[in-house]
Parts: structure tokens; sequence; C-alpha cells
């Protein structure tokens, strides 16, 4: 809602390349831009198909499960639990292959679950009310137990026996483009175009802006937050069988960290805790960012102990930098009102 | 900073919805009944009935030993949520801490005391560096606290070089065992060292504060409503910030007695505790949206959550089914509060319309 009024009031005042600056995600372009050419400068093997296709693959799994992250938090929530779903839909559908199920059918059961436990924090965050942060939190243990129950703490190895086209999901090519960055790229567009563009999908703004009078203007913001828990839990059991696909073995402690680099990622592509803010593309290039900083790194030689400094202290300064942004935003708007 | 009102509701509510700290306090019971009947149920069925083992004083006292670090933190946590903030960084302050006191101890030459106080002060430092960019841009904590934990992680790192560090003993002063010679009834030694007292006396001291103090009220005041906290001539951006100096101050504390107990300093010391620590603080009935929350049940909720992983191996359970079980006590717990929180709405709603 607020986006688009900035948009509009912005539009008439500013043209073409002025306007383009308003976009809440050109100073983040920018950014990613000048941080391309800086370490293409410093280290000639940045900007090799190599490098770049390893970038791509390791972000890839990050990037589908930012959608899931993204949505939550502009409906003014938050999904801590994306992690363990993400290890828990590896570990049923690996769980099950070795047991002797279709490898098919094996994933299939494998996201079924995962969207059991979104459903799980659907029900309580929106039905019961509760906080999304500590009703996550909860879903969490509870899917990361269940992955340890299964696997006994030990990965379970598949890569002998998974089938080769099961194996092409993960580490296939299609002329020369690895298969699970083309899986993520479309996921990524449907993401994004559905948020912009669908009427229903755009209520999760409105929800996240003002859940009151979006429950008054006829919105039904528990199915809307329902929802939105589904599709992120959908989205990590999706990404946790093209992990079993990508490394061969189905692992309970996978995605320790995702749930914490997502939210920085999100966070640092615009999205807003207060809700209401945000979109796709943003967090998508948020998670850019991030893996360029660590690509970057270790491109320099620099010690590995320095990349998590680097990126607390980018974080911070993203969001400082973003929000002294949107005040100033926000006072060129009311002088324009005012004129 | 409960109104009259809510007092009469006291008579109205059922069972459940008695005093503040109520629900936490049923759950820790009905844990407690519930171990001790599967202890009694086992033994009878293999033969002979003998005192369940998880309620012996050596094992309570082993509990609140395990809980002594966590809790102290989880006061930090209750006065910065209370003011209606969050710290993710609390687990990895931790962390640099202890790596910061091995280092200087063993490696630098810093006697002990002055790697402690400067620690302390560091570590105050730090926290007030965040609270201050929290307080005056009024970013969200969330993800400043984020950005601190990825940082200090970095720092720490940095400084230990991924290694672990002995302290080789330095800090054992601090596990004297004030009872020493005392024998529970299974004839094990009951030990009851010094960082339990310091526990205690924090969290004691810190209810007092928050309940007595002008500075308490305030805290309160600003969690539940910031602008009218402002309006009422309160310093909203200084007591926020307080509220992170304090909370590393404590953190401070936490790890140097955790320090004392691990005797080594490692990186995953402080890994995932600010879960912990957070998980205890919610269980213990502290809102995430500022304003509510009491120190007793914070207290409760640490013991209750300490007391799931040594449950799990007194009844030799698979060590896994201690997430499931933590999980599963959170979403009650908060499930629980909102119950209780919605009947004591509706009742006042109902005795206004009456």
């Amino acid at each position: 809602m607020v986006e688009n009024n900035e948009r509009n009031s912005f539009g008439k005042v500013g043209k073409g390349f002025r306007s383009f600056l308003k976009f809440r995600e050109a100073m983040l372009i920018f950014i990613v831009i000048g941080f391309v050419l800086i370490i293409s400068i410093m280290s000639p093997n940045f900007l090799t198909a190599d490098n770049i296709r390893s970038l791509l693959v390791g972000l890839a799994l990050d990037a589908i499960m930012v959608i899931g992250m993204a949505y939550a938090i502009i409906t003014a929530g938050l999904d801590l639990s994306i992690g363990s779903v993400l290890a828990l839909s590896g570990v049923v559908t690996g769980k099950l292959f070795v047991m002797g199920v279709n490898i098919w059918l094996a994933a299939l059961i494998g996201i079924i679950v995962a969207v059991l436990c979104g459903a799980l924090s659907g029900f309580l965050i929106g039905k019961v009310g509760l906080n999304s942060f500590i009703t996550t939190l909860g879903v969490s243990g509870i899917a990361r137990g269940i992955c340890f129950v299964i696997t006994e703490g030990t990965p379970i190895p598949l890569i002998n026996k998974l089938p080769e086209s099961f194996k092409f999901i993960g580490g296939g090519k299609l002329k020369g483009i690895p298969l699970i960055v083309i899986i993520a790229f479309v996921i990524l567009i449907v993401g994004d175009l559905l948020l912009r563009r669908s009427a229903s999908m755009r209520k999760i703004y409105y929800t996240g802006s003002n859940e009151k009078a979006a429950m008054l203007s006829g919105i039904n913001v528990v199915k809307v937050k329902f929802g939105v828990y589904i599709i992120s839990a959908l989205l990590a059991g999706i990404a946790g069988v093209l992990a079993d696909a990508r490394f061969g073995v189905a692992t309970p402690i996978i995605g320790g960290e995702t749930a914490m680099t997502l939210i920085s990622a999100a966070v640092i592509g615009g999205c807003s805790f207060s809700g209401g803010e945000g979109s796709v593309f943003g967090a998508i290039l948020g998670i850019f960012l991030l893996s360029l900083v660590t690509n970057a790194l270790i491109l320099l030689n620099i010690s590995i102990y320095w990349q998590q400094l680097v990126t607390g202290i980018i974080l911070v300064l993203a969001i400082t930098l973003d929000h002294v942004r949107n005040k100033r935003m926000e006072q060129s708007m009311l002088r324009l009102r005012k004129i | 900073m409960k109104e009259s009102p809510v007092q009469q509701d006291k008579k109205r509510v059922s069972l459940f919805g008695r005093g503040e700290n109520s629900t936490v306090v049923m759950m820790l019971i009905f844990f407690f009944i519930a171990i001790i009947l599967i202890q009694l149920i086992t033994s009878a069925v293999s033969g002979k009935v003998v005192y369940p083992s998880f309620i012996s004083p050596v094992n309570l006292l082993n509990i609140i030993m395990q809980v002594a670090a966590v809790g102290i933190m989880a006061m930090g946590m209750t006065v910065v949520m209370v003011g209606g903030g969050i710290d993710l960084s609390v687990g990895m302050l931790t962390s640099f801490v202890t790596i910061f006191i091995a280092k200087s101890i063993m490696h630098w030459g810093i006697p002990l005391w002055g790697a402690l106080i400067l620690v302390v002060i560091i570590a105050v430092v730090l926290e007030m560096i965040m609270g201050y960019i929290i307080s005056r841009f009024s970013v969200e904590p969330f993800i400043i606290t984020l950005g601190g934990m990825i940082a200090f992680r970095g720092i720490a790192l940095i400084i230990c070089n991924s290694q672990e560090i002995s302290t080789q003993g330095a800090l054992a002063v601090l596990k004297t065992n004030l009872i020493e010679g005392a024998k529970g009834p299974s004839g094990l030694n009951l030990t009851f060292p010094i960082y339990v007292v310091v526990f205690i006396v924090i969290t004691v001291a810190i209810w007092w504060l928050m309940k007595y103090t002008k500075y308490g009220r305030r805290v309160y005041a600003v969690g539940a409503n910031r602008n009218a906290a402002y309006l009422a001539g309160i310093g909203v951006q200084n007591v926020v910030m307080s509220t992170y100096a304090l909370n590393g101050f404590l953190v401070a504390i936490a790890a140097i007695m955790l320090l004392a107990r691990v005797n080594t300093a490692i990186i995953t010391v402080g890994q995932n505790l600010e879960i912990d620590v957070i998980a205890a603080t919610v269980v213990g009935g502290v809102a995430m949206s500022g304003g509510k929350g009491n120190i007793w049940g914070t207290f409760v909720g640490a013991i209750l959550l300490g007391s799931i992983a040594n449950a799990m191996n007194i009844l030799r359970l698979q060590s896994e089914w201690q997430f499931v079980a933590k999980g599963v006590i959170i979403i009650v717990a908060v499930t629980a509060g909102a119950i209780v929180q919605a009947r004591q709405a509706r009742a006042q709603f109902m005795r206004q319309i009456k």
C-alpha cells in the first residue's frame, strides 16, 4: 500500500532515471553492481564462468526459500522453521528411499510432511493468533527433533542408489546452466510476479500493513496467514528434496543457519518487520549480496573468520541506511503535500 | 502494572488464569508429576518400586546448576523484552566473552581480575552500541541484534582462530562447593557451587529492580506504550538503551559462570544459546510485544526448559527427543498463555457491558 503511494507521487515528479532511483530496490542494485565491479577489478577469477556458476548453484536453494521468508515478513510475521523444515523434508525423502520407496513418491511425501509443518505454524499463528517468532521457533524444534530421531543423528548416504534422472535435477546442466539454477529462477519469477500481479497475493500486503483494516474490508486474514506459512513450508520442502538431489546425502543438521541468512537477506532487500513492505525481488538481491560477500572474501584470500564480521556490519549498515533514507523520503513526501 | 479490573478478574477466571505466572508454574508441576509417574510405573513394572531419581536432591541441584547460566541471561532478556526489544546476539556474545577471558589470561598475560573487569566493560559497550542504534534510529531490534550476533561470532573467531582454549581451572573459585561434605539420601555428594548463588542473587536483584524501582516501572511503561511513555516525560531512548546495557552486563556475568563450569572457551559454547534464552523468557510469560512479563515467570520458565533435557537422560530416552519436547512445550506454553489472556479480556469485556 505504502509502497504504491510512494511510487505514484514520485512518478509525477521525477522522470526516467530519477523515478528509477526512487524504487526501493534501486540502491541495492547499485550496491550489487558496484560490488561486482570492485571484485572483478581486484580478482581476475571473479568473472569466470566457473565462479559464477558455483556462485549461482550455491545460492539457488536459499533463493527458493527466501520467497517464503519474504511473504512471511510482509505479513508482519516471521518463519524461523524454514531451515528445520528443509532438513525434515530431505531426511524423510532420504529415509523412505533407503527403505525401498520410489524416489519420486518419497520426494512427494517429504514435501507433504513439510507442508504439514507449515500448516501447524499457519494454524497457530493465523487461527489461534500466537506470535510468529515463538511459534515457528517451537515448530522448528519439533521438525529438527524428528530429523534427529529418524536419522539417529547420522547422515543418510543416497548417492550410490539414486536413479540418474533424480541426480540430474541436482547436478545436471542444460546448455551449461545448472538445472537447479533454472528451477530456482523459474520459482523466483513465479513468486515475484504472483506477489506483484495476483489479486489474492496482494492481500499479503494488506494483511501486513494493517491487519484490522484488512479484516474489516473483507479479507480473510486467517486464510492469508495460513496460506503464507504453507507456501513457505512448501518451498522449504522443495528445497529439501533438491538438496538431497544435489548433495546425494540426507543430513539432519542441514539448514541450521538458513533462517537467519534468509531473514538478513529479506530485510536487506527492503522487507520491514512491521509488515506491508518488501518484495521478492529485493529479497533475492539481498541473498545475492550476501553470497557475493562470501565469494569475494574467498577469492581475495581473506580469512574465513572475517567473513562473519563483514556480513554482520553490512547487515547493520544496510538497515540503518535504508531507515535513514526512508525517513528522508517520508519528509520529502510531506513537503510535496504541503506544496 | 496490573490495574484493579484485572485484580477482580482473579475470582472469575478459571483455575488456569490465576495470577500472572500460573500457566508456567502449572506446566512445571505437570511436567514434574508426569516424569515422576513414568519413573514410578516403569520401576513398578520391573519389580520393585524405587524412589524416583528425578526428584532426588542430587538431581534437583543438578538441574539448577545446568540452568544457572541460561537463567542469568534470561533475566537480562526479560528486561530487554519488557522494554519492547529483543536481543539475538546474547549467544555469540557469550562465546566472545568466554574466548576473550581465556585468551587474555592464558596468552596475553592479563591478570584474572583485570580480564574479568575488562570483559564486562567490553560486553556492556558492545550492547550499548546496539542499544544506541536501536533507540536513536528506531530500527527493528531483531535485525540489528542479528547483525550483532554475526559480527560477534566473527570477532570471537578472529580472536581464537577457531581453536579451543582451556583455562586450566583459573576460575575454579566460582565452582567452590558451599555445602562440602553434605550427602544426599542415596549417598552421593551434594554440590551447591557459588555460581548457583550468583544466579539466585541476580534473580532477586533484577526482580527488585523491575518491580520496586522507578527505573523498572519506566521499562514497563516504555514497553507497553512508547508514545505514552514519551508524553509522560520518560526518556524513552535512554531507557531502551539502558536495557541493552544491563543485558550486556548480565550476559558477561553468565558467560563467566559458564566458563567456570566448562573450563574451556570454544566458539560453540554460545551457539543457539539465544534460542534457549528467548524460549525460557517467552515460556515464562514475557510478551514479545513488550510491557508484559515478570522475573519469576522467567525463572520458572528457565527451570522448566532446563529440566527437559535432564528428564530425557533420567528416562534413558534418545537425547534427540528433547528438541521435539522443547518445541512442544514452547507451543503449549504460548498457546495456554494466549488462551488465558483471551479469556481475561473477554471476562473484562462482559463485565463492562453488564
